[in-house]
Protein backbone atom coordinates (compact mmCIF):
# COMPACT_ATOMS: atom_id res chain seq x y z
CA UNK A 1 0.00 0.00 0.00
CA UNK A 2 2.84 2.36 0.95
CA UNK A 3 4.55 1.54 -2.34
CA UNK A 4 1.39 2.33 -4.26
CA UNK A 5 0.95 5.66 -2.46
CA UNK A 6 4.59 6.52 -3.13
CA UNK A 7 4.15 5.68 -6.79
CA UNK A 8 1.02 7.87 -7.03
CA UNK A 9 2.79 10.68 -5.19
CA UNK A 10 5.78 10.31 -7.52
CA UNK A 11 3.53 10.36 -10.57
CA UNK A 12 1.68 13.49 -9.41
CA UNK A 13 4.94 15.20 -8.57
CA UNK A 14 6.37 14.36 -11.99
CA UNK A 15 3.16 15.50 -13.71
CA UNK A 16 3.18 18.82 -11.80
CA UNK A 17 6.85 19.25 -12.72
CA UNK A 18 6.14 18.57 -16.39
CA UNK A 19 3.14 20.94 -16.30
CA UNK A 20 5.31 23.66 -14.78
CA UNK A 21 8.08 23.13 -17.31
CA UNK A 22 5.58 23.26 -20.18
CA UNK A 23 3.77 26.43 -19.12
CA UNK A 24 6.09 28.35 -16.79
CA UNK A 25 9.65 27.98 -18.10
CA UNK A 26 11.05 31.33 -19.18
CA UNK A 27 11.76 31.46 -22.89
CA UNK A 28 13.38 33.87 -25.29
CA UNK A 29 10.62 36.12 -26.68
CA UNK A 30 11.90 35.64 -30.25
CA UNK A 31 9.01 33.37 -31.34
CA UNK A 32 6.36 35.66 -29.86
CA UNK A 33 8.03 38.71 -31.42
CA UNK A 34 8.10 37.02 -34.83
CA UNK A 35 4.41 36.15 -34.45
CA UNK A 36 3.68 39.82 -33.64
CA UNK A 37 5.46 40.97 -36.77
CA UNK A 38 3.61 38.53 -39.05
CA UNK A 39 0.20 38.51 -37.38
CA UNK A 40 0.26 42.31 -37.08
CA UNK A 41 0.88 42.52 -40.83
CA UNK A 42 -2.00 40.14 -41.46
CA UNK A 43 -4.32 42.15 -39.20
CA UNK A 44 -3.32 45.36 -40.95
CA UNK A 45 -3.94 43.96 -44.43
CA UNK A 46 -7.21 42.24 -43.49
CA UNK A 47 -8.68 45.42 -42.05
CA UNK A 48 -7.25 47.68 -44.73
CA UNK A 49 -9.39 45.77 -47.24
CA UNK A 50 -12.58 46.81 -45.40
CA UNK A 51 -11.74 50.37 -46.52
CA UNK A 52 -12.83 49.43 -50.05
CA UNK A 53 -16.46 49.27 -48.89
CA UNK A 54 -16.43 50.26 -45.24
CA UNK A 55 -20.03 51.49 -45.11
CA UNK A 56 -21.29 48.44 -47.00
CA UNK A 57 -19.78 45.86 -44.67
CA UNK A 58 -19.11 47.63 -41.38
CA UNK A 59 -21.45 50.64 -41.46
CA UNK A 60 -24.72 50.59 -39.49
CA UNK A 61 -26.94 50.25 -42.59
CA UNK A 62 -24.76 48.18 -44.91
CA UNK A 63 -25.51 44.86 -46.58
CA UNK A 64 -26.42 43.37 -43.19
CA UNK A 65 -27.59 46.25 -40.96
CA UNK A 66 -26.64 46.15 -37.29
CA UNK A 67 -30.32 45.99 -36.28
CA UNK A 68 -30.89 42.87 -38.41
CA UNK A 69 -27.62 41.29 -37.29
CA UNK A 70 -28.46 41.66 -33.61
CA UNK A 71 -32.12 40.70 -33.87
CA UNK A 72 -31.54 36.93 -33.37
CA UNK A 73 -29.72 37.65 -30.12
CA UNK A 74 -32.99 38.87 -28.61
CA UNK A 75 -33.65 41.71 -26.15
CA UNK A 76 -32.40 39.77 -23.11
CA UNK A 77 -28.99 39.03 -24.58
CA UNK A 78 -26.37 41.07 -22.65
CA UNK A 79 -24.75 43.63 -24.94
CA UNK A 80 -21.32 43.13 -23.37
CA UNK A 81 -21.19 39.43 -24.21
CA UNK A 82 -20.75 39.65 -27.98
CA UNK A 83 -19.42 43.13 -28.25
CA UNK A 84 -18.46 45.35 -31.16
CA UNK A 85 -17.71 49.06 -31.14
CA UNK A 86 -19.48 49.19 -34.50
CA UNK A 87 -22.81 48.26 -32.92
CA UNK A 88 -22.95 51.78 -31.49
CA UNK A 89 -21.50 53.86 -34.32
CA UNK A 90 -24.20 55.61 -36.34
CA UNK A 91 -22.39 58.21 -38.43
CA UNK A 92 -20.09 57.64 -41.38
CA UNK A 93 -17.42 60.10 -40.24
CA UNK A 94 -17.11 58.39 -36.85
CA UNK A 95 -16.96 55.04 -38.58
CA UNK A 96 -13.99 56.25 -40.61
CA UNK A 97 -12.28 57.80 -37.58
CA UNK A 98 -12.47 54.51 -35.67
CA UNK A 99 -11.38 52.59 -38.77
CA UNK A 100 -8.31 54.78 -39.33
CA UNK A 101 -7.39 54.55 -35.63
CA UNK A 102 -7.72 50.77 -35.85
CA UNK A 103 -5.41 50.69 -38.86
CA UNK A 104 -2.88 52.81 -36.95
CA UNK A 105 -3.05 50.33 -34.04
CA UNK A 106 -2.51 47.37 -36.37
CA UNK A 107 0.39 49.20 -38.05
CA UNK A 108 1.97 49.92 -34.63
CA UNK A 109 1.60 46.25 -33.72
CA UNK A 110 3.28 45.19 -36.96
CA UNK A 111 6.34 47.41 -36.58
CA UNK A 112 6.43 46.99 -32.81
CA UNK A 113 5.85 50.60 -31.80
CA UNK A 114 4.41 50.72 -28.26
CA UNK A 115 3.94 47.00 -28.82
CA UNK A 116 2.23 46.04 -25.55
CA UNK A 117 -0.29 48.88 -25.81
CA UNK A 118 -0.88 48.14 -29.48
CA UNK A 119 -1.45 44.45 -28.70
CA UNK A 120 -3.84 45.36 -25.91
CA UNK A 121 -5.88 47.53 -28.31
CA UNK A 122 -5.57 45.31 -31.38
CA UNK A 123 -7.46 42.39 -29.87
CA UNK A 124 -10.74 44.18 -28.98
CA UNK A 125 -10.59 45.99 -32.31
CA UNK A 126 -10.16 42.75 -34.28
CA UNK A 127 -13.05 41.20 -32.33
CA UNK A 128 -15.18 44.28 -33.02
CA UNK A 129 -14.75 43.89 -36.77
CA UNK A 130 -15.33 40.16 -36.56
CA UNK A 131 -18.61 40.50 -34.64
CA UNK A 132 -19.81 43.19 -37.03
CA UNK A 133 -19.65 40.69 -39.90
CA UNK A 134 -20.70 37.53 -38.01
CA UNK A 135 -22.70 36.34 -39.78
CA UNK A 136 -22.45 38.34 -42.93
CA UNK A 137 -18.99 38.17 -44.38
CA UNK A 138 -16.78 36.52 -41.79
CA UNK A 139 -14.77 33.38 -42.44
CA UNK A 140 -11.86 31.40 -41.02
CA UNK A 141 -9.45 34.31 -41.44
CA UNK A 142 -11.28 36.34 -38.78
CA UNK A 143 -11.13 33.44 -36.35
CA UNK A 144 -7.38 33.02 -36.85
CA UNK A 145 -6.70 36.77 -36.68
CA UNK A 146 -8.56 37.07 -33.37
CA UNK A 147 -6.82 33.98 -32.01
CA UNK A 148 -3.38 35.40 -32.84
CA UNK A 149 -4.26 38.85 -31.46
CA UNK A 150 -5.54 37.30 -28.22
CA UNK A 151 -2.27 35.57 -27.36
CA UNK A 152 0.00 38.40 -28.51
CA UNK A 153 -1.35 40.61 -25.74
CA UNK A 154 -0.26 38.14 -23.05
CA UNK A 155 3.50 38.44 -23.51
CA UNK A 156 6.35 40.83 -24.39
CA UNK A 157 5.61 40.70 -28.11
CA UNK A 158 7.76 43.75 -28.87
CA UNK A 159 10.90 42.50 -27.15
CA UNK A 160 12.57 41.70 -30.49
CA UNK A 161 12.15 42.74 -34.13
CA UNK A 162 10.43 45.96 -33.14
CA UNK A 163 10.83 49.72 -33.15
CA UNK A 164 10.59 49.53 -29.36
CA UNK A 165 13.82 47.51 -29.33
CA UNK A 166 15.53 49.95 -31.69
CA UNK A 167 14.39 52.85 -29.51
CA UNK A 168 15.98 51.21 -26.46
CA UNK A 169 19.15 50.59 -28.46
CA UNK A 170 19.28 54.21 -29.55
CA UNK A 171 19.03 55.29 -25.89
CA UNK A 172 22.03 53.11 -25.13
CA UNK A 173 20.26 50.06 -23.75
CA UNK A 174 21.87 47.25 -25.73
CA UNK A 175 20.97 44.47 -23.31
CA UNK A 176 19.45 41.32 -24.74
CA UNK A 177 15.77 40.76 -23.83
CA UNK A 178 15.38 38.57 -20.76
CA UNK A 179 13.81 35.12 -21.11
CA UNK A 180 10.18 35.53 -20.17
CA UNK A 181 7.54 33.26 -18.60
CA UNK A 182 4.68 35.22 -20.15
CA UNK A 183 6.24 34.83 -23.62
CA UNK A 184 6.25 31.08 -23.09
CA UNK A 185 2.70 31.12 -21.73
CA UNK A 186 1.39 33.09 -24.72
CA UNK A 187 3.06 30.80 -27.27
CA UNK A 188 1.96 27.63 -25.42
CA UNK A 189 -1.66 28.80 -25.28
CA UNK A 190 -1.58 29.53 -29.00
CA UNK A 191 -0.10 26.09 -29.71
CA UNK A 192 -2.77 24.27 -27.68
CA UNK A 193 -5.53 26.42 -29.17
CA UNK A 194 -4.25 25.49 -32.62
CA UNK A 195 -4.41 21.80 -31.70
CA UNK A 196 -8.07 22.19 -30.68
CA UNK A 197 -8.69 24.17 -33.87
CA UNK A 198 -7.45 21.30 -36.04
CA UNK A 199 -9.18 18.61 -33.98
CA UNK A 200 -12.58 20.22 -34.48
CA UNK A 201 -11.79 20.91 -38.09
CA UNK A 202 -11.09 17.20 -38.64
CA UNK A 203 -13.76 15.49 -36.52
CA UNK A 204 -16.83 16.99 -38.29
CA UNK A 205 -15.38 15.80 -41.59
CA UNK A 206 -15.94 12.23 -40.39
CA UNK A 207 -19.69 12.96 -40.69
CA UNK A 208 -19.40 13.78 -44.39
CA UNK A 209 -19.85 11.14 -47.07
CA UNK A 210 -17.43 12.87 -49.45
CA UNK A 211 -14.67 12.88 -46.81
CA UNK A 212 -15.36 9.20 -46.10
CA UNK A 213 -15.27 8.32 -49.81
CA UNK A 214 -12.20 10.43 -50.52
CA UNK A 215 -13.91 12.70 -53.06
CA UNK A 216 -14.15 15.86 -50.90
CA UNK A 217 -10.96 17.35 -52.31
CA UNK A 218 -12.31 17.00 -55.82
CA UNK A 219 -15.60 18.73 -54.92
CA UNK A 220 -13.74 21.50 -53.12
CA UNK A 221 -11.42 22.00 -56.07
CA UNK A 222 -14.30 22.06 -58.53
CA UNK A 223 -16.05 25.04 -56.90
CA UNK A 224 -15.46 27.73 -59.51
CA UNK A 225 -16.01 30.58 -57.05
CA UNK A 226 -13.06 29.46 -54.92
CA UNK A 227 -10.66 28.47 -57.67
CA UNK A 228 -7.58 30.56 -58.42
CA UNK A 229 -5.37 27.88 -60.00
CA UNK A 230 -7.15 24.95 -61.61
CA UNK A 231 -7.02 21.54 -59.99
CA UNK A 232 -9.43 20.03 -62.52
CA UNK A 233 -6.66 17.67 -63.69
CA UNK A 234 -7.53 15.70 -60.54
CA UNK A 235 -10.48 14.35 -62.55
CA UNK A 236 -7.95 11.99 -64.17
CA UNK A 237 -6.35 11.07 -60.84
CA UNK A 238 -9.18 9.94 -58.52
CA UNK A 239 -6.92 7.80 -56.31
CA UNK A 240 -4.51 10.68 -55.81
CA UNK A 241 -7.40 13.01 -54.95
CA UNK A 242 -8.66 10.41 -52.46
CA UNK A 243 -5.19 10.07 -50.91
CA UNK A 244 -5.01 13.83 -50.36
CA UNK A 245 -8.54 13.87 -48.91
CA UNK A 246 -7.86 11.07 -46.41
CA UNK A 247 -4.44 12.50 -45.53
CA UNK A 248 -6.06 15.85 -44.73
CA UNK A 249 -8.55 14.28 -42.32
CA UNK A 250 -5.91 12.14 -40.58
CA UNK A 251 -3.55 15.08 -40.32
CA UNK A 252 -6.19 17.38 -38.83
CA UNK A 253 -7.39 14.88 -36.25
CA UNK A 254 -3.94 13.69 -35.15
CA UNK A 255 -2.20 17.07 -35.31
CA UNK A 256 -2.84 17.54 -31.58
CA UNK A 257 -0.81 14.38 -30.78
CA UNK A 258 1.89 14.33 -33.42
CA UNK A 259 3.01 17.96 -33.29
CA UNK A 260 4.61 17.48 -29.85
CA UNK A 261 6.87 14.61 -30.84
CA UNK A 262 10.27 15.71 -32.14
CA UNK A 263 10.27 13.08 -34.91
CA UNK A 264 6.75 13.72 -36.21
CA UNK A 265 6.71 17.49 -35.63
CA UNK A 266 8.58 18.37 -38.87
CA UNK A 267 6.21 16.15 -40.85
CA UNK A 268 3.11 17.65 -39.25
CA UNK A 269 4.32 21.22 -39.76
CA UNK A 270 5.43 20.37 -43.32
CA UNK A 271 1.94 19.06 -44.01
CA UNK A 272 0.47 22.26 -42.53
CA UNK A 273 2.63 24.29 -44.91
CA UNK A 274 1.46 22.17 -47.88
CA UNK A 275 -2.24 22.18 -46.95
CA UNK A 276 -2.47 25.90 -46.20
CA UNK A 277 -0.14 26.79 -49.03
CA UNK A 278 -2.44 24.75 -51.28
CA UNK A 279 -5.51 26.55 -49.96
CA UNK A 280 -3.79 29.87 -50.61
CA UNK A 281 -2.56 28.94 -54.07
CA UNK A 282 -5.38 26.87 -55.51
CA UNK A 283 -8.48 28.04 -53.64
CA UNK A 284 -7.77 31.76 -53.64
CA UNK A 285 -7.77 32.10 -49.86
CA UNK A 286 -4.30 33.58 -49.71
CA UNK A 287 -4.90 35.46 -46.48
CA UNK A 288 -6.47 32.53 -44.63
CA UNK A 289 -3.76 30.13 -45.79
CA UNK A 290 -1.03 32.57 -44.75
CA UNK A 291 -2.64 33.26 -41.36
CA UNK A 292 -2.77 29.53 -40.63
CA UNK A 293 0.90 29.15 -41.60
CA UNK A 294 1.73 32.04 -39.24
CA UNK A 295 -0.13 30.26 -36.42
CA UNK A 296 1.84 27.08 -37.15
CA UNK A 297 5.11 29.02 -36.86
CA UNK A 298 4.39 29.21 -33.13
CA UNK A 299 5.97 25.74 -32.96
CA UNK A 300 9.36 27.11 -34.07
CA UNK A 301 11.92 27.22 -31.29
CA UNK A 302 13.25 30.69 -30.38
CA UNK A 303 16.75 29.59 -31.42
CA UNK A 304 15.48 28.70 -34.90
CA UNK A 305 13.64 32.00 -35.17
CA UNK A 306 16.73 33.92 -34.11
CA UNK A 307 18.92 32.06 -36.59
CA UNK A 308 16.61 33.19 -39.39
CA UNK A 309 15.58 36.69 -38.29
CA UNK A 310 18.50 38.05 -36.27
CA UNK A 311 20.75 38.72 -39.30
CA UNK A 312 17.91 40.70 -40.93
CA UNK A 313 17.14 42.54 -37.66
CA UNK A 314 20.87 43.35 -37.31
CA UNK A 315 20.99 44.95 -40.75
CA UNK A 316 17.79 46.93 -40.13
CA UNK A 317 19.05 48.27 -36.81
CA UNK A 318 22.41 49.18 -38.34
CA UNK A 319 20.62 51.13 -41.06
CA UNK A 320 18.17 52.87 -38.73
CA UNK A 321 20.12 53.59 -35.54
CA UNK A 322 23.71 52.93 -36.59
CA UNK A 323 24.15 50.09 -34.08
CA UNK A 324 23.76 46.41 -34.65
CA UNK A 325 21.18 44.75 -32.45
CA UNK A 326 22.53 41.62 -30.77
CA UNK B 1 -10.35 15.12 35.91
CA UNK B 2 -9.10 18.31 37.59
CA UNK B 3 -6.41 16.29 39.36
CA UNK B 4 -5.22 14.72 36.16
CA UNK B 5 -5.02 18.16 34.61
CA UNK B 6 -3.04 19.46 37.57
CA UNK B 7 -0.57 16.58 37.30
CA UNK B 8 -0.08 17.17 33.60
CA UNK B 9 0.54 20.86 34.24
CA UNK B 10 3.21 20.21 36.87
CA UNK B 11 4.88 17.66 34.61
CA UNK B 12 5.03 20.19 31.79
CA UNK B 13 6.50 22.82 34.09
CA UNK B 14 9.21 20.35 35.13
CA UNK B 15 9.97 19.50 31.51
CA UNK B 16 10.20 23.19 30.71
CA UNK B 17 12.63 23.71 33.57
CA UNK B 18 14.81 20.85 32.37
CA UNK B 19 14.86 22.15 28.80
CA UNK B 20 17.88 24.26 27.85
CA UNK B 21 17.17 27.95 27.34
CA UNK B 22 15.55 28.62 23.98
CA UNK B 23 17.89 30.10 21.40
CA UNK B 24 16.62 33.27 19.74
CA UNK B 25 15.17 32.48 16.31
CA UNK B 26 17.45 33.30 13.42
CA UNK B 27 15.76 35.26 10.62
CA UNK B 28 13.91 32.81 8.41
CA UNK B 29 16.09 31.81 5.53
CA UNK B 30 14.41 32.04 2.14
CA UNK B 31 14.85 29.06 -0.09
CA UNK B 32 16.70 30.29 -3.20
CA UNK B 33 14.29 30.53 -6.12
CA UNK B 34 14.83 28.09 -8.95
CA UNK B 35 16.08 30.26 -11.85
CA UNK B 36 14.34 27.97 -14.30
CA UNK B 37 11.00 28.66 -12.57
CA UNK B 38 10.83 32.36 -11.68
CA UNK B 39 7.15 32.36 -10.74
CA UNK B 40 6.34 31.13 -7.22
CA UNK B 41 4.17 28.05 -6.61
CA UNK B 42 1.06 30.01 -5.61
CA UNK B 43 1.17 32.18 -8.70
CA UNK B 44 1.72 29.11 -10.85
CA UNK B 45 -1.23 27.34 -9.23
CA UNK B 46 -3.44 30.37 -9.82
CA UNK B 47 -2.39 30.75 -13.43
CA UNK B 48 -2.78 26.99 -13.93
CA UNK B 49 -6.42 27.26 -12.87
CA UNK B 50 -6.88 30.14 -15.34
CA UNK B 51 -5.24 28.08 -18.11
CA UNK B 52 -7.58 25.14 -17.45
CA UNK B 53 -10.61 27.43 -17.50
CA UNK B 54 -9.50 29.13 -20.72
CA UNK B 55 -8.72 25.87 -22.51
CA UNK B 56 -12.13 24.51 -21.49
CA UNK B 57 -13.67 27.60 -23.06
CA UNK B 58 -11.62 27.03 -26.22
CA UNK B 59 -12.57 23.35 -26.40
CA UNK B 60 -16.29 23.38 -25.62
CA UNK B 61 -17.85 25.71 -28.26
CA UNK B 62 -16.51 23.85 -31.33
CA UNK B 63 -17.47 20.56 -29.66
CA UNK B 64 -20.98 21.86 -29.02
CA UNK B 65 -21.33 23.33 -32.52
CA UNK B 66 -20.20 20.03 -34.03
CA UNK B 67 -22.70 17.84 -32.24
CA UNK B 68 -25.68 20.10 -31.60
CA UNK B 69 -26.43 22.41 -34.55
CA UNK B 70 -30.02 22.88 -35.71
CA UNK B 71 -29.66 20.65 -38.76
CA UNK B 72 -28.46 17.77 -36.56
CA UNK B 73 -31.29 18.09 -34.03
CA UNK B 74 -32.14 14.77 -32.38
CA UNK B 75 -35.73 14.07 -31.29
CA UNK B 76 -36.38 12.83 -27.76
CA UNK B 77 -37.49 9.41 -28.99
CA UNK B 78 -35.92 5.95 -28.89
CA UNK B 79 -32.96 5.54 -31.29
CA UNK B 80 -33.99 5.17 -34.90
CA UNK B 81 -37.61 6.20 -34.33
CA UNK B 82 -38.73 8.94 -36.69
CA UNK B 83 -41.03 11.80 -35.74
CA UNK B 84 -44.28 11.50 -37.70
CA UNK B 85 -47.62 13.24 -37.55
CA UNK B 86 -51.02 11.53 -37.40
CA UNK B 87 -50.96 11.07 -41.17
CA UNK B 88 -47.59 9.32 -41.00
CA UNK B 89 -45.63 12.18 -42.58
CA UNK B 90 -42.13 13.09 -41.37
CA UNK B 91 -42.16 16.13 -39.08
CA UNK B 92 -39.21 18.55 -39.43
CA UNK B 93 -37.38 19.65 -36.23
CA UNK B 94 -39.04 23.08 -36.09
CA UNK B 95 -42.47 21.33 -35.81
CA UNK B 96 -41.52 18.57 -33.35
CA UNK B 97 -43.08 20.40 -30.44
CA UNK B 98 -46.42 20.54 -32.26
CA UNK B 99 -46.58 16.72 -32.12
CA UNK B 100 -45.33 16.57 -28.53
CA UNK B 101 -41.70 15.63 -29.22
CA UNK B 102 -38.91 17.66 -27.63
CA UNK B 103 -35.43 18.15 -28.98
CA UNK B 104 -32.57 16.39 -27.18
CA UNK B 105 -29.49 18.31 -26.11
CA UNK B 106 -26.20 16.63 -25.21
CA UNK B 107 -26.35 16.95 -21.40
CA UNK B 108 -22.67 17.43 -20.57
CA UNK B 109 -21.65 19.57 -23.53
CA UNK B 110 -24.74 21.79 -23.23
CA UNK B 111 -24.01 22.33 -19.55
CA UNK B 112 -20.36 23.16 -20.22
CA UNK B 113 -21.37 25.42 -23.09
CA UNK B 114 -23.71 27.34 -20.80
CA UNK B 115 -20.87 27.81 -18.30
CA UNK B 116 -18.30 29.15 -20.75
CA UNK B 117 -20.85 30.92 -22.97
CA UNK B 118 -20.17 34.58 -22.14
CA UNK B 119 -16.42 34.14 -21.63
CA UNK B 120 -16.15 32.47 -25.05
CA UNK B 121 -18.29 35.22 -26.57
CA UNK B 122 -16.12 37.97 -25.14
CA UNK B 123 -12.93 36.50 -26.56
CA UNK B 124 -14.49 35.43 -29.88
CA UNK B 125 -13.47 31.85 -29.21
CA UNK B 126 -17.11 30.77 -29.56
CA UNK B 127 -16.51 29.33 -33.01
CA UNK B 128 -16.65 26.04 -34.79
CA UNK B 129 -13.85 25.19 -37.18
CA UNK B 130 -15.85 23.12 -39.64
CA UNK B 131 -14.29 24.12 -42.91
CA UNK B 132 -15.84 22.28 -45.86
CA UNK B 133 -17.67 19.96 -43.50
CA UNK B 134 -19.56 17.81 -43.35
CA UNK B 135 -19.21 18.10 -47.16
CA UNK B 136 -18.09 20.74 -49.66
CA UNK B 137 -21.23 22.19 -51.15
CA UNK B 138 -22.48 24.13 -54.15
CA UNK B 139 -21.79 27.84 -54.42
CA UNK B 140 -24.38 30.60 -54.77
CA UNK B 141 -24.26 33.81 -56.76
CA UNK B 142 -26.63 36.78 -56.80
CA UNK B 143 -27.18 38.76 -60.00
CA UNK B 144 -28.57 42.25 -59.40
CA UNK B 145 -30.00 44.94 -61.61
CA UNK B 146 -30.56 48.40 -60.13
CA UNK B 147 -33.26 50.54 -61.77
CA UNK B 148 -34.24 54.21 -61.50
CA UNK B 149 -37.82 55.50 -61.03
CA UNK B 150 -38.45 55.17 -64.78
CA UNK B 151 -37.50 51.50 -64.66
CA UNK B 152 -34.26 52.05 -66.59
CA UNK B 153 -31.27 49.95 -65.57
CA UNK B 154 -28.58 52.13 -64.02
CA UNK B 155 -26.28 49.43 -62.64
CA UNK B 156 -25.96 45.68 -62.75
CA UNK B 157 -23.54 43.18 -61.39
CA UNK B 158 -22.94 39.92 -59.59
CA UNK B 159 -22.05 39.00 -56.04
CA UNK B 160 -19.38 37.70 -55.96
CA UNK B 161 -17.55 38.69 -59.15
CA UNK B 162 -13.78 38.53 -59.58
CA UNK B 163 -13.88 41.20 -62.30
CA UNK B 164 -15.42 43.80 -59.96
CA UNK B 165 -14.11 42.82 -56.57
CA UNK B 166 -10.37 42.97 -56.17
CA UNK B 167 -8.13 42.09 -54.36
CA UNK B 168 -9.00 38.52 -53.65
CA UNK B 169 -9.90 39.08 -49.99
CA UNK B 170 -12.46 41.72 -51.01
CA UNK B 171 -13.97 39.24 -53.48
CA UNK B 172 -14.03 36.59 -50.77
CA UNK B 173 -15.95 38.88 -48.42
CA UNK B 174 -18.67 39.25 -51.07
CA UNK B 175 -18.68 35.51 -51.57
CA UNK B 176 -19.19 34.94 -47.85
CA UNK B 177 -21.95 37.55 -47.82
CA UNK B 178 -23.94 35.46 -50.29
CA UNK B 179 -23.07 32.08 -48.76
CA UNK B 180 -23.84 32.99 -45.15
CA UNK B 181 -27.38 33.98 -45.94
CA UNK B 182 -28.08 30.66 -47.66
CA UNK B 183 -27.28 28.11 -44.99
CA UNK B 184 -30.01 26.36 -42.98
CA UNK B 185 -28.28 27.42 -39.74
CA UNK B 186 -29.02 31.08 -40.39
CA UNK B 187 -32.09 32.24 -38.46
CA UNK B 188 -35.00 33.85 -40.37
CA UNK B 189 -34.22 37.58 -40.01
CA UNK B 190 -30.88 37.00 -41.65
CA UNK B 191 -32.42 34.84 -44.31
CA UNK B 192 -34.34 37.98 -45.28
CA UNK B 193 -31.07 39.78 -45.75
CA UNK B 194 -31.73 40.05 -49.48
CA UNK B 195 -34.02 42.98 -48.65
CA UNK B 196 -31.40 44.79 -46.61
CA UNK B 197 -28.66 44.03 -49.14
CA UNK B 198 -31.00 45.31 -51.85
CA UNK B 199 -31.55 48.49 -49.86
CA UNK B 200 -27.80 48.96 -49.58
CA UNK B 201 -27.37 48.53 -53.35
CA UNK B 202 -30.06 51.19 -53.90
CA UNK B 203 -28.23 53.56 -51.55
CA UNK B 204 -24.94 52.82 -53.29
CA UNK B 205 -26.18 53.37 -56.86
CA UNK B 206 -29.01 55.86 -56.16
CA UNK B 207 -31.74 53.61 -57.60
CA UNK B 208 -35.41 53.15 -56.84
CA UNK B 209 -35.69 49.36 -57.19
CA UNK B 210 -33.41 46.40 -57.59
CA UNK B 211 -34.06 42.99 -59.08
CA UNK B 212 -32.02 40.26 -57.41
CA UNK B 213 -31.71 36.74 -58.76
CA UNK B 214 -30.20 33.98 -56.68
CA UNK B 215 -28.53 31.23 -58.66
CA UNK B 216 -27.08 27.95 -57.47
CA UNK B 217 -23.82 27.04 -59.15
CA UNK B 218 -23.76 23.26 -59.33
CA UNK B 219 -20.55 21.24 -59.23
CA UNK B 220 -19.38 18.83 -61.90
CA UNK B 221 -18.40 15.22 -61.43
CA UNK B 222 -14.93 14.12 -62.58
CA UNK B 223 -16.58 12.31 -65.50
CA UNK B 224 -18.34 15.48 -66.68
CA UNK B 225 -15.02 17.34 -66.60
CA UNK B 226 -13.25 14.50 -68.43
CA UNK B 227 -16.00 14.69 -71.05
CA UNK B 228 -15.06 18.31 -71.66
CA UNK B 229 -17.77 20.21 -69.81
CA UNK B 230 -16.68 23.59 -68.40
CA UNK B 231 -17.31 24.28 -64.72
CA UNK B 232 -18.85 27.66 -65.59
CA UNK B 233 -21.05 26.25 -68.33
CA UNK B 234 -24.42 28.11 -68.31
CA UNK B 235 -26.19 24.82 -67.61
CA UNK B 236 -24.38 24.56 -64.26
CA UNK B 237 -26.29 27.63 -62.97
CA UNK B 238 -29.79 27.00 -61.70
CA UNK B 239 -32.06 29.95 -61.01
CA UNK B 240 -33.30 29.56 -57.46
CA UNK B 241 -35.48 32.63 -57.21
CA UNK B 242 -35.83 36.24 -58.21
CA UNK B 243 -37.45 39.20 -56.50
CA UNK B 244 -37.69 42.96 -56.74
CA UNK B 245 -36.87 45.14 -53.76
CA UNK B 246 -38.16 48.72 -53.72
CA UNK B 247 -36.57 51.58 -51.83
CA UNK B 248 -37.58 51.74 -48.16
CA UNK B 249 -39.16 48.27 -48.20
CA UNK B 250 -37.04 46.93 -45.34
CA UNK B 251 -38.26 44.18 -42.96
CA UNK B 252 -38.93 45.13 -39.35
CA UNK B 253 -35.97 43.94 -37.28
CA UNK B 254 -38.20 43.43 -34.25
CA UNK B 255 -40.21 40.86 -36.18
CA UNK B 256 -37.38 38.51 -35.28
CA UNK B 257 -38.29 38.40 -31.60
CA UNK B 258 -39.99 35.02 -32.07
CA UNK B 259 -36.79 33.53 -33.42
CA UNK B 260 -34.69 33.82 -30.27
CA UNK B 261 -32.91 30.51 -29.92
CA UNK B 262 -33.22 28.54 -26.68
CA UNK B 263 -30.73 29.50 -23.97
CA UNK B 264 -28.43 26.57 -24.50
CA UNK B 265 -28.29 26.81 -28.25
CA UNK B 266 -25.22 27.74 -30.26
CA UNK B 267 -23.83 31.18 -29.64
CA UNK B 268 -26.27 33.71 -31.13
CA UNK B 269 -24.94 35.45 -34.16
CA UNK B 270 -22.22 32.91 -34.75
CA UNK B 271 -22.41 30.03 -37.16
CA UNK B 272 -19.78 27.28 -37.36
Amino acid sequence: MKGLLAAIRGYLSDAWGAWNTFWFSPTDPATLSMLRLLAGGMLLYTHLIWSLDLSGFIGPDGYVPVSVLRAPQGPDFPAWSAWSVFFWIKSTWLLWVVHVLALVVFACLTVGFFSRTAALLAFPLAVSYAYRVTPGAFFGLDKVNCMLALYLLLGPCGARYSLDRLWRLRRGDATDPEPSVSANLAVRLLQVHLCIFYLFSGLPKLDGSTWQLGTALWWGASITEYRSVSLLWLADWPKFAALLTHATVFWEIFYCCLVWNRFTKPLVLGMAFCVHGGIALFMGMITFGTAMIIANLSFLKPETVRKILDPVAGRVSLALVGKKVS
Amino acid sequence: MAKQSGNRQSGEEQAAREKPAKQPKSPREKRPRDPSMPWGPWLRALVSAAILWHLTAVFVPPWFLWIAPDHKATPNTPPGELVRDAQGNDVPPERWESVGVARQWPPLVSWLNDIVFHYANLLYINNGYEFFSPNPSVAHVVDYEVMDDAGQTIAEGRLPDLRDQWPRLFYHRHMMLVEQTQTPDVPPPLRDVADTAGEWLLTKYGGESVRMTLRIHHLLTPKQVRDGMATDDPSTYEEFGSFVHRKGDVPEPNAAAETIPPPNTAIPGVSP
